[in-house]
């Protein structure tokens, strides 16, 4: 019995160790993972994009004024092929006013210069109305929003909402983005969809290769059980 | 109690815990003043990256003050998400802070009282660090960290605007 649960500790033992220096490597990395900067570096590597399916779920669309063209591609957002937000549920619109660009999105506006620098964001606590559903340049000159309960001509220096019932105005339209555009946008996005901590933690815990990785990880788990308990037995038998 | 069962306490602890509007609301008694205008010059980037590692993205910033104190809406990513935060000054000192919108799937505690009221009457020293420490919450380092900068960033910000 003792040799062959010897014989079973050593062939075990070296298959596992194997398996055991990779699950500490990656254990060590994902425990510092932030001050590595880990969680916000992505993965470059197109087979491994592939192999995440990291790729663009929804129509990309845009709006264009001047200089800039605004661009959402799922949630995030880009001025040209620059991300400037990659949390954003709905933009609404773009529009070219004193020599910089208003974006609308969501319930904020974000005001950028033609470089696309981030000038401000104002949001419902600086007055942005609710339910923005688009925004336009009246004949004045001034910037019209349309939102859930009306028309407000906004002076933004200000911060002045002014209501009223209906307005005419030039609408920033939606348009298709152009196809060198979408290409180099389409990189972008796949660039910045995987992280190196995602692919450490799923090398570590077997998910990489699906649930079968895991089945695989739960088994060498086992056997290295299987190598700590036959060896406390083997020098205990020892002993005795 | 079933349905709580079902879902993991972070999907409950994710979300806005007060609108912004309503913590002017509150913080003015219901007299909100029109926010004023902070212009982030290069002096300013250059304590505003001292403080907070990074710069603001932003170069105009609005706050509301009514002459007795002032109320800012700050925000700073704890591990990958913002963490919205309002913060009330007034005479060099934090009077009151409240997380509004916390979007991280960790570290949520410190909406609670017990950590935001560590920062009341906390003032900024002459290397603009707090000058009373203020005590972490294990699991939520990240997020009590961002909390941190943000009231450094307040105050800083407060000293700007009072000195003028």
């Amino acid at each position: 019995m003792f040799a062959l649960i010897h014989k079973w500790h050593r062939k075990i033992g070296i298959f596992a160790a194997t398996f055991l220096l990779l699950l500490i490597g990656t254990g060590i990395v994902i425990n510092h993972s932030e001050q590595i900067g880990f969680n916000t570096s992505y993965i470059k590597q197109n087979w491994l994009l592939d192999w995440y399916n990291i790729d663009i779920d929804s129509e990309p669309f845009s709006f264009a004024a001047g200089s800039i063209r605004v661009t959402q591609i799922g949630n995030r957002l880009y001025v040209n092929d620059k991300e400037i937000a990659n949390n954003i549920e709905q933009l609404i619109g773009l529009q070219m006013i004193n020599g910089y660009f208003v974006i609308a999105y969501d319930h904020s506006l974000l005001l950028i210069t033609k470089s696309a620098e981030a000038i401000e964001i104002l949001s419902g606590e600086e007055g942005v109305p609710s339910g923005m559903k688009r925004v336009g340049i009246a004949a004045d000159g001034q910037l019209v929003i349309e939102a859930a309960h009306g028309f407000y001509v906004v002076d933004l220096d200000e911060l002045q909402w002014h209501e009223q019932n209906s307005m005419q105005a030039d609408w920033s339209l939606q348009s298709d983005v152009p196809e060198d555009v979408l290409n180099i946008l389409k990189d972008k996005y796949r660039g910045t969809g995987l992280s190196y901590e995602r692919v450490l933690l799923d090398v570590h815990s077997g998910r990489i290769m699906g649930q079968w990785g895991v089945y695989f990880v739960d088994a060498i788990a086992l056997l290295l059980a299987f190598i700590g308990l036959s060896g406390i037995w083997m020098w205990f038998k020892r002993l005795t | 109690m079933f349905i709580a069962l079902l879902f993991p306490l972070h999907v409950f602890a994710m979300g806005t815990y007060m609108e912004p509007e309503e913590f002017l609301t509150k913080t003015f008694s219901g007299n909100t003043p029109s926010p004023e205008k902070l212009w982030i010059t290069k002096d300013l980037t250059r304590d505003i990256n001292e403080i907070m590692g990074h710069d603001l993205g932003v170069v105009r910033l609005r706050y509301w003050d009514d002459k007795q104190k002032r109320a800012w809406i700050l925000e700073e990513i704890g591990r990958d998400k913002p963490i919205t935060v309002g913060l009330v000054t007034a005479d060099n000192a934090i009077q009151d802070v409240k997380v509004l919108v916390f979007r991280e799937s960790r570290g949520w505690e410190v909406k609670y009282p017990f950590f935001t009221d560590q920062f009341n009457q906390v003032q900024l020293n002459n290397e603009k660090e707090l000058n009373k420490h203020i005590d972490g919450i294990s699991g939520a380092t990240l997020s009590v960290n961002a909390l941190r900068k943000l009231a450094r960033l307040a105050l800083y910000f407060e000293s700007v605007v009072s000195s003028r």
